[in-house]
């Protein structure tokens, strides 16, 4: 396991036992009578409950879906932005500035203000995807300005067009860079998508929400415990994704 | 005209963006069908530029420039490129590509059949030295030395008639350079590619060069020359200078031992008898005599000890401290001798046999020849 990932559990577990403190102390404020009929857990709730597994299936499948699109839709346009940037170098940094900004806006302020325009699921989109171009172009434009300048100037001197060196050497080399982008993008996108439950959406966020709404803690721990389980596979299968891509980055004897 | 394909630069000029002094100014040169020609000069010579304009990487601001009569502006880049071999300092091998893959290169943007293609790999890193198992490793698990190898094979692949090289020996140690050097000569005697190479290394133009062109700042070409030619008469005081103060030296790299006359000098062979030796050994002036037997160098012998013995057998010759091929440089020549602290070294051949004895006088008389 590496130091990033001993982080991200650690980070994880932390956060967990941040939250069943605070569920404690909202608990211990109730009257008696509450507390008893609703502990941090009903584990009846989470297993022996028919509807429940629908639910959490439903809820997290929205939240993969609801990821997967802003990601996806941040990797079209940020490919667009960098060829863009990689083409006219002026272009850069306003093209920097312009997602930086973007990724300024609270979160909470921009689903709000894009609801009034579009319908929710489109509001909620606009907005993670925005936030997904950042760190997304950045990664693409500083693995492809990665490549070695030996390395372009031997594929033009060979004679490659222009679009087989970008497809055949300059990607392949960039991609451990642009896979570590597209795993930062995904990981927080994971957590940003709680927060479209204050526009209906949200998928784990919305049970989340629905606890917080009904005081019913277990919703809470059980949202929050599969939202975290969630950034973590994801983050663990990008890890494996980066590996797979580059096996030449790592077999090196020793001279 | 010698077979292969010729190159013409007729009056070309590059004069870069933002830039009011050119960096080639007017450059003329020709360059033979199938031989080697160095470029050199200072930093800012436009060397690279030069080399650089002929596979168009970089577009030339004015003149022309042919390759086998034919003008490069008449064909696509990707299509003249293709047709000539590129090897640079830095190498560019892809990383994430295998050996095999990295030599592959142009014959699969070509599409070259699979088996045609692998035929090819293999007969390359035959070619330059390598050894077949090494295909299937990345370029991060090859030395140096066995990384620019692949470099050359990957520019050779599709045989391309003409070889352009940006100082592909400099970023390897000497000792690698060196053998680099001698392998670059022995593939061209086989492959008769029409190569430009860039370096600075006067050492490494000298050896290579069938002709160097000694270029001055901004491009302004001072000679045009065989090596010899100009290590023996500079056309300028630039060239003089930038040659350096060891000229001499440089020539004797350019000669071979077997160019000498190797016949005189001071030995005998034993079939002469005692009484021979001892009549050769009252004309040799240094008192001292190598002895021969059966085209073998047997030792050196001294007035003395032969004065002594009653048979040629009981003679104890000291053995050659300086032993050396006939194909070897005179300037290695003079090295083994000083080195080895002798008046002469042996020359063998590859089998043992005494070719004869190099003198440093005799090396000097080359020089002066």
């Amino acid at each position: 396991m590496t130091r990033r990932h001993a982080l991200a559990w650690g980070g994880g577990a932390v956060a967990l036992v941040v939250a069943a403190l605070w569920a404690r102390a909202q608990i211990a404020g109730l009257d008696v009578e509450t507390q008893a009929t609703n502990p941090i857990v009903r584990w009846e709730w989470v297993f022996l409950r028919e509807e429940t597994r629908t639910e959490l299936w439903d809820a997290t499948y929205q939240h993969l879906e609801l990821t997967f699109i802003a990601v996806g839709a941040g990797t079209v346009i940020s490919a667009a932005l960098s060829a863009v940037a990689l083409r006219l170098r002026w272009s850069l940094t306003p093209i920097t500035a312009f997602t930086g900004f973007l990724y300024t806006i609270p979160s909470v302020a921009l689903f709000g203000l894009l609801r009034s325009r579009f319908g929710n699921v489109v509001a909620a989109e606009v907005a993670l995807t925005s936030y997904t171009l950042l760190v997304l172009v950045r990664n693409m434009v500083a693995g492809i300005d990665g490549v070695p300048a030996a390395v372009t100037d031997a594929a033009d001197g060979l004679g490659l067009s222009r679009s087989r060196r970008l497809l055949t050497v300059e990607l392949p080399l960039a991609l451990p860079v642009i896979v570590a982008g597209l795993r930062v993008a995904t990981v927080t996108t994971v957590g940003l998508v709680g927060i479209t439950a204050i526009i209906q959406l949200g998928g784990l966020g919305s049970l989340i929400f629905d606890g917080f709404g009904t005081q019913y803690y277990t919703k809470i721990v059980v949202g929050s415990v599969l939202s975290v389980l969630l950034a973590v596979v994801l983050d663990l299968m990008f890890n494996r994704l980066e590996i797979l891509l580059t096996p030449w980055a790592r077999r090196r004897v020793a001279q | 005209m010698s077979e292969g394909t010729a190159i013409t630069l007729t009056g070309v000029t590059k004069t870069f963006q933002g830039s009011t002094e050119p960096a080639v100014r007017s450059l003329d040169l020709e360059v033979a069908g199938g031989s080697i020609v160095v470029l050199i000069g200072p930093s800012g010579c436009g060397k690279t530029t030069t080399l650089r304009m002929i596979n168009r990487l970089i577009e030339p601001s004015g003149g022309t420039i042919t390759i086998a009569g034919e003008d490069i502006r008449g064909r696509s880049v990707t299509e003249l490129r293709r047709s000539i071999g590129y090897v640079i300092q830095q190498v560019g091998l892809f990383p994430h590509r295998t050996i095999a893959q990295n030599v592959a290169t142009v014959p699969k943007v070509l599409g070259w059949e699979k088996d045609r293609i692998r035929t090819r790999v293999e007969e390359l890193v035959d070619l330059v030295g390598l050894d077949r198992s090494l295909l299937q490793r990345f370029p991060a698990e090859l030395s140096g030395g066995q990384q620019q190898r692949v470099g050359v094979a990957r520019a050779l692949a599709a045989d391309p008639p003409v070889l352009l090289m940006d100082e592909p020996f400099g970023a390897v140690d000497p000792i690698v350079r060196g053998r680099l050097q001698r392998e670059l000569l022995d593939l061209q005697a086989q492959v008769h590619k029409t190569i430009v190479l860039v370096t600075h290394d006067i050492d490494e133009a000298v050896v290579l060069g069938d002709k160097v062109a000694v270029l001055n700042v901004g491009g302004e070409l001072e000679q045009y020359d065989t090596p010899d030619g100009m290590l023996a008469d500079p056309a300028s005081e630039f060239v003089a200078s930038f040659l350096g103060a060891e000229r001499s030296i440089k020539r004797l790299s350019l000669s071979r031992v077997s160019d000498l006359d190797l016949r005189g000098g001071i030995w005998v062979d034993v079939s002469v008898g005692l009484d021979g030796v001892r009549a050769a050994m009252a004309d040799s002036p240094a008192g001292w005599l190598g002895l021969v037997d059966d085209h073998r160098f047997i030792g050196w012998i001294s007035a003395d000890p032969l004065a002594a013995v009653a048979s040629l057998d009981d003679l104890d010759p000291a053995p050659p401290l300086a032993r050396i091929r006939p194909e070897s440089s005179l300037r290695e020549a003079l090295e083994i001798i000083l080195t080895s602290r002798s008046a002469a070294a042996v020359v063998e051949d590859d089998t043992g046999r005494f070719c004869g004895l190099v003198e440093l006088e005799a090396i000097r008389r080359g020089l002066a020849g």
